[in-house]
């Protein structure tokens, strides 16, 4: 009788838990469909007012009546953000191995303890950082510099995911691999990418999200070009997230307008990265 | 050091070189940030730390700055972002990880990526947009009326911009990384524990039990590391806060952080002399803060990790 | 298969990466605008080096007020002169700084330099006013009719943000509004005013010392201030215009100060300030021009050129007498470099020769040009500018 009492007290803690959970996880979830759904309403609006052409032209004057476009932001948003994204990737990844494979090392460790320390760093700070070097040395600033910049900013993003990645791995393959003679690289090369490579490319895709998407190091480093397309790697230029900051906070209704509409492109192209990362990977099966 | 073998030290050898250079760059960076902030700690020394001020003026011997409120605002605003994003990501982790089923547990943390990647300046945008005059109107406003007793809830909540919009929009942001920690620690956890707790009948909520409780010291760990990641947020509290130098417990109060005071006062910093330097010794100091957080939290990651082994 | 799906992904990103580089190193001309005309963009390096047809860009920064003026100028004239010109919006010492670091070619200052700056730089560096801005007296009192205005004196203003005044039925607030005695309700007023630091609170402390120096002392002014209805009364901040025009449109019985284009398009209710002369005045061109003609008029000395010591211009220009003088104007200024490398000493000559004529015509919604007084002061650099 009592044990059924404590199995009806199991069963109802356990439904209690589980509903909890799942509410807090919807919770979580909200504000994410919230922001979603209204910049896509409003973004919707203002790509079908500004058709194709947002894509190609320069954005407006305050005076203007027709919406014009992000060409230049884009443009520069794909350039800084892929260099940035091939440094950060490839200087974390690197590391992420050295401190799985070697733990215990008394290197690994700085080196971990430095990465993670890198978000420390205010990403404002970042972009002082590199004012004050690589711009003032350049005499100008350029799409270089703020590649620099979203490079640092992206690499403990990178580093985390790479590791937690590695990690994800389980101890039996490790031990596998190495049971077979496989030297370290081997066993990464065949053995680990394929296992991690979910979290891998997930890892690489949030870096990228997280370096398309961040304002403050750019903006005293990439400059705000909006009368030309590109000038140059060594010159000004601009980018989504930097228009979206300035042209949200300016007065003029055309400018929130198309600070909405980039907002739009820019969650679309993130939210795009995600569902091809995921549909060329499928789940690994253990 | 010890290796296993030659092509091991040989292969960490070769990996340094890459892995040493953001050691270089954190150190150029401290040291550029600790030049910059020179001329703030000469003048003001310890009180740079200990006061409450802001006195810009184009004299430079009438400035005075004293850091102490974004100080405590940025570790305020950290455990109070932390403090809600932590039941969050424990649940979101359990969830996607152990407990839904295949394809549901996909589209979660499909979603959980998405939300990794919002650009900040979205957040930001909808938390001060949105959500500081929502939450005034449904949750502070009420919550001041009836319960001002407690010192946390006793101010009257004026714009909405306060220190608990700024937490709970810095919270949901940085779910997704918090939530990939508790995953990670969730997957170190060898099979056959999972499996044993399965076999003899445990029930989700056992499970759950067990598994948090071996995970405790890895979840404290996770907190620092989430704590150090939040410290350094600038545009979503730069935008979401008020950005007002009181130091008070109310929640409800606007508040300052470090970053977000670097974002406001950046803009003119370089109109006088020792304004610019208190910034870099602002932004030096949260490095150091984050060094020794992320220090600690590693080393208990590590002692938890050998101890699963 | 999986597997090489991944690779494959990952080799893409580092192509696109690399495809990047090289795009970039090739720079190509711009195609042409949407408007018809055709800029040419060539690419120069900011000070050193000569550009191929003697076409170079012109780069600039600082004040965020000044941005969407410059934003359109900048186009304009890249479209009719076929020199692009660029503005980035950073504030006034952001932009200052990299002016004076040689990142840009000109800045952009809500402030003239202080007169330890001018003493560095002096013979050196050019100042040119080019539009005037102007500070609106935002409020949020429903009761209120559209039809009528209410009226402040900059001793109330000043009595408001000290936090003495403290209710909007306040007899000092009420004798100055006779007719609005019954909406005037027993409300607390929530002073609303910048967080972040900027020009506009710079102007906005200048004037409130200027015309009520005991009771808005002198250590109250600057870009940030110590607001003492913070402390004892209801005071809030708002980061940057929009900030504060987003708390003042959500909290009724709120005041806060804004630049006048942010007042206009927000459609926010502003009053009238009382003058010099004691006249009750709303912000508009008329007004606003008006006070800076005045001002110049008043016998104070103004500086001659572009070289002189500007500042304590944005004092001398608060208050303006004349009956239908606004009392909060300033003016943004513009800095240049006395020498610039020979290519593009003409460009920036011809830059600052527009925007002093024709540029002025084309001014947008809370921007006013600045009177032919000081277009001649400013035109005055075209002799002054040199290349080397």
């Amino acid at each position: 009788m009592s044990e059924l009492r404590y199995l009806r007290l199991r069963k109802l803690k356990n439904a209690l838990m589980l509903t909890l959970m799942l509410t807090l996880a919807f919770l979580t979830f909200l504000p994410l469909l919230l922001i979603i759904g209204s910049i896509t309403l409003e973004g919707i609006k203002v790509l079908l007012k500004a058709g194709v052409s947002f894509f190609a032209s320069l954005p407006p004057k305050p005076t203007d009546v027709s919406l014009g476009g992000i060409a230049p932001a884009l443009i520069g948003s794909l350039i800084s953000s892929s260099i940035a994204l091939s440094i950060a990737a490839s200087i974390a990844f690197i590391s992420a191995f050295l401190t799985t494979e070697f733990p215990n090392n008394v290197i690994s460790r700085v080196v971990e303890v430095v990465f993670r320390s890198f978000s420390g760093i205010p990403s404002l700070a970042v972009g002082m950082f590199v004012y004050s070097t690589v711009v003032v040395f350049m005499r100008t600033q350029s799409l270089i510099a703020g590649a620099v910049a979203l490079s640092i900013v992206g690499m403990p993003y990178a580093y985390v995911y790479f590791t937690s990645a590695l990690r994800s791995i389980p101890e039996e393959y490790r031990e596998a691999a190495m049971s077979l003679g496989m030297s370290r690289l081997k066993a990464l090369r065949y053995v680990y990418l394929g296992i991690s490579r979910k979290y891998l490319l997930s890892g690489l895709l949030i870096t990228f999200a997280k370096i398309i998407g961040d304002t403050a190091p750019l903006l005293f480093t990439i400059g705000f070009v909006t009368n030309a397309y590109f000038m140059g790697l060594d010159k000004p230029s601009n980018a989504l997230p930097l228009l979206i900051f300035i042209y949200a906070l300016s007065p003029y209704e055309i400018y929130h307008s198309v600070a909405l509409g980039a907002a739009f492109i820019l969650l679309v192209t993130l939210i795009a990265l995600f569902e091809i990362a995921h549909a060329v990977v499928k789940e690994v099966r253990l | 050091m010890f290796f296993k073998s030659k092509p091991d030290k040989i292969l960490f050898i070769s990996l340094l070189p890459f892995s040493l250079t953001s050691l270089a760059l954190i150190v150029y960076i401290a040291l550029t940030l600790g030049w910059e902030a020179r001329e703030a700690f000469l003048r003001f020394g310890v009180k740079l730390f200990t006061e409450n001020v802001w006195r810009v003026s184009e004299i430079p011997e009438y400035e005075s700055y004293g850091l102490l409120s974004p100080l405590v605002g940025s570790i305020y605003v950290s455990i109070t972002s932390v403090l809600i994003a932590l039941p969050l990501s424990i649940s979101l982790a359990f969830t996607s990880a152990e407990f839904l089923p295949k394809n549901l547990s996909k589209i979660v943390s499909h979603l959980t990526d998405v939300m990794g990647g919002v650009p900040t300046v979205i957040y930001g945008l909808w938390g001060s947009l949105f959500l500081a005059p929502v939450l005034r109107d449904v949750f502070m406003i009420p919550l001041n009326r009836y319960l001002w007793f407690i010192p946390l809830f006793s101010c009257t909540p004026l714009t909405g911009h306060s220190i608990l919009t700024a937490s709970v929009v810095l919270a949901v942001a940085s779910v997704p990384y918090m939530t990939s920690l508790v995953r990670e620690g969730l997957a170190m956890i060898p099979f056959k524990y999972k499996e044993a707790l399965y076999s003899i009948g445990a029930m989700r909520y056992e499970y759950f039990k067990v598994l948090t409780g071996m995970l405790k010291p890895y979840i404290v760990a996770a907190t620092l590391l989430g704590f150090s990641r939040v410290l350094g947020e600038t545009t979503i509290v730069a935008l979401t806060i008020g950005n007002s130098l009181k130091i008070s417990l109310c929640v409800f109060e606007p508040g300052s952080t470090i970053p977000s005071l670097i974002a406001n006062q950046f803009e003119s910093a370089g109109l006088y002399k020792y304004a610019l330097p208190t910034l870099f010794a602002g932004s030096l100091v949260l490095l150091l803060i984050c060094l020794t957080l992320t220090y600690v939290g590693i080393q208990i990651t590590y002692k938890w990790r050998e101890s699963m082994l | 298969m999986e597997k090489r799906a991944v690779t494959l992904a990952v080799i893409g990103l580092f192509v696109l990466a690399a495809v990047a580089v090289v795009l970039g190193f090739i720079s190509f001309k711009t195609p042409e605008a949407p408007s018809g005309t055709k800029p040419e963009v060539m690419s120069s390096t900011a000070t050193t080096s000569a550009t191929s047809a003697g076409k170079v860009a012109i780069s600039g920064a600082g004040a965020t007020f000044l941005a969407p003026q410059m934003f359109e100028w900048a186009r304009i004239y890249t479209q009719t002169k076929g020199v692009v010109v660029e503005y980035q919006s950073v504030g006034s010492g952001a932009g200052r700084d990299m002016f004076f670091r040689n990142v840009t070619h000109f800045g952009a200052s809500d402030v003239p330099l202080s007169k330890e700056l001018y003493e560095k730089y002096r013979g050196r560096v050019l100042q040119i006013p080019v539009v005037i801005g102007s500070i609106a007296i935002v409020y949020n009192i429903p009761e209120i009719p559209e039809n009528t205005n209410l009226c402040l004196s900059g001793d109330v203003i000043a009595l408001i943000y000290k936090g003495e005044i403290k209710r909007w039925d306040d007899e000092r607030i009420l004798s100055d509004n006779p007719s609005l005695k019954n909406y005037l309700l027993g409300k607390e007023i929530v002073a609303v005013h910048r967080s972040d630091s900027s020009g506009t609170t710079g102007a906005f402390t200048i004037y409130l010392n200027k015309v009520a120096p005991n009771i808005w002392t002198k250590d109250l002014v600057g870009l940030t201030v110590d607001w003492p209805a913070d402390k004892v009364a209801k005071g809030v901040g708002g980061k940057g215009n929009e900030g504060v025009t987003q708390v003042v449109q959500t909290t009724p019985y709120s005041i806060g100060y804004v630049e006048l284009n942010y007042a206009l398009l927000n459609k926010l209710r502003m009053a009238a300030v009382k003058n010099a002369d004691g006249y009750c005045v709303v912000p508009n061109e008329t007004t606003i021009v008006n006070a800076v003609k005045s001002a110049f008029k008043s016998g104070l000395a103004f500086p001659q050129t572009p070289l002189d010591d500007w500042s304590d211009v944005p004092q001398k220009l608060m208050n303006a007498p004349g009956r239908d003088s606004y009392p909060i104007v300033s003016f943004s200024f513009l800095l240049f470099w006395r020498e610039y490398p020979k290519e593009l000493a003409g460009a920036i000559k011809d830059f600052i020769n527009w925007l002093n004529t024709e540029g002025q015509g084309k001014t947008i919604v809370g921007y006013l040009p600045i009177p032919e007084e000081v277009r001649e002061i400013n035109l005055k650099a075209l002799q002054i500018i040199e290349g080397r």
